[in-house]
């Protein structure tokens, strides 16, 4: 399968699928809308840079969309009416019709549209899910969640680029685990949020987000960028998971080794979901492999931010489909 | 928490000189210990004239009745918290105390933990700079015992009054004033679990969790800031474990976490009380934490965020 890759502007896209692609033989043109830093991953990665995104898309089997949120949906299009598979970058994309339309062009094209979600591909998630399936916690009750982090600069905190701030960022991950979890979909919605950390983002950096499911299990989001720098751990997604006979206690990346070296970091040793979850849209488009995290689970997740931003704005809880 | 301030009591420089119970024997079994009288009848003990205050450690229902008979017998008083399960109860307590002229202890006694004490003074210092969000939670086992009046929200006003008000305690004293409260609960047989998000007026925002859904006792915070971060848990910060493969009264096996000081925080919070010092705490935090608790059941019941109907100065 011959994959390319539209844009280097997601740190993401360096960090994992540009390596992971290449390791595989996958990786076949990088298109950017930045040219120098187009041709400068191209050349680090061993493959052709492409400014002609038609041409990109004639010469691939699928695409990894790794721009800023807001163009997530014309490039999804483009790729879609030239019958290339869809593997998209979370949030899938920052408004309901964006999500709507990309979800439709797949649709009619009969391409295979997913969203990046590797929490989803994580073992130690896979072992909750069983847990939970299995009746070893008894019904479920309540879920307390976080998705905390470094705020990671750049247009993560340009709301026109990134559709908002730490909310539109890190709902999605948990909400998207939630809702698997749960097997429900969100009822309603209240969210707080604030700039209290970065004074010169323009966007909101910290909050918390306050859920109901339509099956009544309850659970909250915390999507901060409030992990300080330096922090030995710059990310975590954490679950109290609260049944009517049992609980579970969730520190998802956590399997680490507590390294000194001219400072402190925990290196993690747990599997790399962020191989995991490409190579799962690899043999879906290849084997027919069940997609994973689709295009509706991205923007049933994606929802619950959207939901969050206009409880913000109300100041009040707000119901799905309201 | 009766046994727990009788032992307390015995270890301040003063003396235990009674216990009042439900149950003779109770009393009695208790009261043997540190060398007190045990009894079902508190007014004789309210009657003792050698005896110079009271803890009361009824269930929360009935801490108006006790504390009132004990301030207007003229003994200091210490109510467990939270102080009443309505601000009329609360307010009525405070009331007695003043006009009898005697001394009101309310037993919030995170602020005498040396771990939240200290990440207060932090917040307050500015060392983790402006206060941006924090996460407060609080375990424990569905409560049994004691008649098992926890479990009876008309008794103890459950998870919420009961054990997220602890947090809601020290989270005002830390941050200040509570601008809104909202809050989801789901309870059932040997189940109740809580999630409540606050706004404070200087614009913190905090996640509280109370859960009498585990299978043990846990309790944890974290407090984000502009200039950095504190957090503690007492499953990870833990100096020792017991590991015990001795045949027990509990079953074979078992596993005690322990976390030992040499001054323990019940022992401080009554020696403020029982010498005239001041407390961390004036008896109107008290009441204002009730109302938290109060606006946190309210918005479960109504689905709506909910100011507290009482604010530290405030009148109801």
């Amino acid at each position: 399968m011959k994959i390319g890759l539209l844009s280097m502007a997601h740190i993401h896209a360096g960090l994992f699928y540009a390596p992971y692609f290449q390791q595989t033989g996958h990786l076949h043109a990088i298109w950017d809308d930045d040219e120098a830093r187009g041709r400068e991953a191209a050349a680090t990665y061993g493959c052709r840079f492409e400014p002609d995104l038609a041409k990109l898309l004639r010469a691939v089997d699928g695409v990894v969309i790794t721009t800023e949120n807001t163009k997530h949906k014309d490039l999804a299009v483009a790729a879609a009416r030239a019958g290339r598979h869809i593997l998209c970058e979370k949030p899938l994309a920052t408004t309901r019709a964006d999500c709507l339309t990309m979800m439709e062009e797949a649709r009619r094209a009969g391409v295979i549209l997913m969203t990046a979600m590797p929490c989803r591909f994580h073992p130690a998630y896979h072992r909750i899910k069983a847990a939970v399936d299995n009746g070893e916690v008894g019904a479920l009750v309540g879920i307390a969640a976080t998705n905390q982090g470094h705020y990671p600069g750049g247009w993560f905190g340009t709301p026109e680029l990134a559709g908002g701030g730490t909310v539109m960022d890190h709902t999605v991950h948990v909400a998207d685990l939630l809702r698997h979890l749960t097997g429900s979909e969100v009822k309603s919605v209240y969210a707080v949020a604030d700039r209290r950390f970065y004074p010169d983002v323009p966007a909101e950096d910290c909050g918390s987000i306050s859920v109901e499911f339509e099956n009544g299990v309850i659970a909250t989001i915390d999507p901060s960028w409030s992990l300080p720098k330096p922090y030995a751990r710059p990310f975590n997604v954490t679950m109290e998971v609260v049944g009517t006979q049992g609980t579970i206690t969730v520190d998802m990346f956590y399997q680490v080794i507590d390294l000194w070296a001219g400072g402190n970091s925990l290196e993690i040793w747990g599997s790399n979901a962020y191989h995991l979850m490409p190579q799962r849209f690899v043999d879906a488009c290849t084997k027919g492999a069940p997609v994973v995290v689709t295009g509706e689970d991205g923007f049933r997740a994606a929802e619950v931010a959207f939901l969050a931003y206009e409880s913000i704005r109300q100041g009040k809880p707000v119901v799905r489909g309201a | 928490m009766g046994a727990r301030h009788a032992s307390a009591v015995t270890r301040t420089g003063h003396e235990l000189v009674a216990v009042a119970g439900r149950r003779q024997e109770a009393a009695e079994a208790l009261a043997s210990r540190y060398g007190a009288r045990g009894t079902i009848d508190y007014r004789s003990v309210l009657a003792d004239r050698s005896l110079d205050a009271v803890i009361v450690a009824t269930p929360t229902h009935l801490h108006r009745e006790y504390a009132v008979a004990a301030a207007e017998a003229g003994k200091h008083v210490f109510c467990e918290k939270p102080i009443a399960l309505t601000l009329a109860d609360g307010e009525a307590i405070i009331g007695a105390c003043r006009k009898a002229g005697v001394r009101l202890g309310v037993g919030h006694a995170l602020r005498y933990f040396p771990m939240y004490a200290m990440a207060t003074d932090l917040v307050v210092e500015g060392k983790l700079g402006r206060p941006g969000v924090v996460r407060a939670a609080r375990y424990n086992r569905y409560p049994m015992g004691g008649g098992n009046w926890f479990a009876d929200e008309s008794k103890s006003g459950g998870v919420i009054l009961d054990l997220n008000i602890h947090d809601f305690d020290w989270l005002r004293w830390t941050f200040g004033e509570v601008a809104s409260v909202f809050t989801r609960i789901r309870s059932g047989p040997q189940y109740a679990y809580a999630l409540t998000v606050l706004r404070f007026d200087n614009g913190t925002i905090a996640h509280v969790e109370g859960s009498w859904a585990h299978g043990g006792f846990r309790m944890a915070y974290e407090i984000a800031g502009s200039g950095g971060m504190v957090s503690f848990d007492s499953d990870k910060h833990l100096p020792l474990v017991v590991k015990s493969r001795r045949e027990a009264e509990a079953g074979p096996g078992v596993i005690i976490p322990d976390s030992p000081l040499a001054e323990d925080p019940y022992v401080v919070q009554l020696k403020d009380w029982l010498d005239g010092r001041p407390m961390r705490l004036v008896p109107e935090d008290g009441l204002a934490a009730l109302a938290i608790g109060l606006a946190a059941l309210e918005s479960a019941r109504t689905g709506e965020p909910v100011r507290p109907a009482y604010r530290g100065g405030e009148a109801g």
